[in-house]
């Protein structure tokens, strides 16, 4: 064998090592994506992508305004007060907004802001998952709630100026204390000493006031909306058949946030399908404020509040705004 | 004391020879490197499984059918930890379910692997059955949307033959796939 060949045929070989070597490294790169093609969740995805159209009849709000809280990179809760200031929660940041967007005052928390709400007096109360904070509104800090266990998760306050309702979702019950911080009294759902009271699967609890002095309670496991009189006893209340139509309430934990119009209609939010609904305060479904169609993700936490003009304000985490919606026609069906 | 030299440095003359000599020597040194980091690879291989990121899974649904097991060696698994334990479950339910009871018709696992055992009013316990479920992921995807996100898929290392080259790792969308050490071979939620 030549010299030549020699070089000829060392050179052949290492080029063939080279290439074997490249395709191994080929191998172990990141691959392109690949659709998937399982007819089961493309028949899943054709179910529940049926429920997300609503019949544009039945939309009676319009969207008027989206707010971006300067600073927060997510929005999880939300609550405005007589003054049209609006007030807007995430992470452990919470800044608060005149109607035009424009930043009137920031809160540094030490934990993350879980739930807000106001008073008639303009008060401000903070959840912070296991206490709950009550400030002037000038910012001044009035009391930290006392009687809270370590382990509570706040999700949801209501405050009318002289009591002040929490509700835990880690321990699935709503707590009374008085304006001042005081604990009260437990209010547990159990219409009796054996009975299963709220069903709360995650951590979506919510609470509002009712007209007359009385407390609504969603009870987000039975697809149930309780009212409750201030002593905690069971008064009313009505329930939805679990399912995806535009009139149920869909999932195991829904409707996740709820609040009261002037009315005394009621507006729930719901995750799973992201949907914004008004029913009668005796539940018969209205029509809707937002449909799924307005959303960026279905699995979003829509935290909602009322002003004093029915305007309904909603936190969209995914745009990271309070989303405003107004009445396009008022009419008087609310009422029964 | 050394006097430098003042004439210029003459390139050396690059012969055919010499530059296939040079060629092949850095080849060589190449080749030895590969081949130490293929062998390297190989070593730490063997002691790394596959393993799918439940975080970054979205339920395509390849696992079913791309794994070259039959049934898939990927599996639903419940973290209970995190299960509402709910009378109306996301991953139990089909979505169009006119009861929320045990009938067929209500049931979204096309297999019937999930049992749903009553404790008290108003929850229930859901268990996967193994030996059921194909690893379709219609369970987990039930659940992550309408749900707390209990139910989720892992390669079950009872079965899998830990290939070389995966081949539900070769479809999969979002890259959920990585090799993990064999002695932790489950990457769980809730724990």
């Amino acid at each position: 064998m030549t010299k030549k060949t020699m070089s000829i045929l060392t050179v052949a070989a290492g080029l063939a090592l080279t290439m074997l070597l490249i395709q191994r490294l080929r191998q172990l790169a990141p691959r392109p994506a690949a659709p998937s093609s399982n007819p089961r969740i493309a028949a899943y995805e054709e179910q529940t992508g049926a429920f997300m159209q609503v019949d544009p009849e039945l939309i009676l709000y319009h969207e008027t305004a989206a707010l971006r809280p300067p600073g927060l990179a997510t929005v999880t809760a939300v609550a405005t007060d007589d003054e049209h200031r609006i007030y807007a929660g995430g992470g452990r940041q919470l800044v608060v907004m005149d109607r035009t967007g424009t930043e009137l005052r920031r809160m540094t928390f030490t934990a993350a802001v879980t739930c807000l709400a106001t008073d008639p007096q303009n008060n401000l109360y903070v959840g912070l998952g296991n206490q709950v904070e009550s400030y002037k509104v000038d910012g001044a800090l009035r009391t930290r709630f006392t009687g809270i266990r370590q382990e509570a998760l706040i999700t949801s306050l209501a405050a009318d100026g002289e009591v002040v309702f929490a509700a835990d979702a880690a321990d699935r019950k709503v707590m009374r204390f008085s304006a001042d911080g005081v604990l009260q009294l437990t209010i547990d759902g159990r219409e009796n000493a054996g009975g299963p009271g709220f069903s709360v699967p995650s951590p979506y609890f919510d609470v509002f006031l009712g007209q007359g002095r009385t407390l609504w309670v969603v009870n987000p496991g039975r697809q149930r909306l309780e009212e409750y009189n201030y002593d905690g006893e069971h008064i009313g209340g009505w329930e939805d058949a679990p399912g995806l139509q535009l009139e149920n309430f869909c999932g195991c934990c829904n409707p996740s946030h709820a609040a009261r119009l002037s009315d005394g209609a009621i507006v729930t939010s719901e995750k799973g399908i992201a949907r914004i609904k008004i029913y009668t305060r005796r539940g018969a479904f209205t029509g809707v404020v937002a449909a799924p169609g307005m959303f960026d993700s279905q699995i979003l936490s829509l935290d909602l509040a009322v002003d004093a003009h029915d305007r309904i304000l909603v936190t969209d985490p995914a745009r990271v705004k309070i989303r405003i919606f107004e009445l396009i026609n008022y009419t008087d069906n609310h009422n029964e | 004391m050394t006097q430098a030299s003042t004439t210029p440095a003459q390139p050396e003359k690059l012969t055919r020879s010499g530059f296939l000599r040079r060629w092949l020597g850095g080849l060589s040194l190449a080749l030895v490197a590969g081949l130490a980091g293929a062998t390297s690879w190989k070593s730490k291989r063997k002691t790394q499984v596959w393993q799918l990121d439940p975080h970054k899974c979205v339920h395509c649904g390849n696992c079913e059918h791309a794994c070259v097991l039959k049934p898939s060696a990927v599996k639903a698994v419940h973290a209970y930890v995190l299960c509402g334990y709910c009378k109306l479950c996301g991953g139990y339910h089909h979505p169009q379910a006119k009861n929320l009871d045990t009938a067929a018709e209500s049931q979204l696992c096309p297999t019937g692997a999930i049992k749903r055992t009553f404790i008290e009013d108003p929850f229930y316990e859901y268990t996967i059955i193994e030996e059921k479920c194909i690893g379709c992921g219609v369970c987990v995807k039930g659940c992550s949307q309408f749900g707390n996100g209990s139910l989720f898929l892992q390669v079950r290392h009872d079965r899998c033959v830990n290939c070389n080259d995966c081949a539900i790792a070769r479809v999969c969308p979002v890259q959920a796939f990585r090799l993990v050490p064999a002695d932790e071979p489950y990457l769980l939620k809730g724990v």
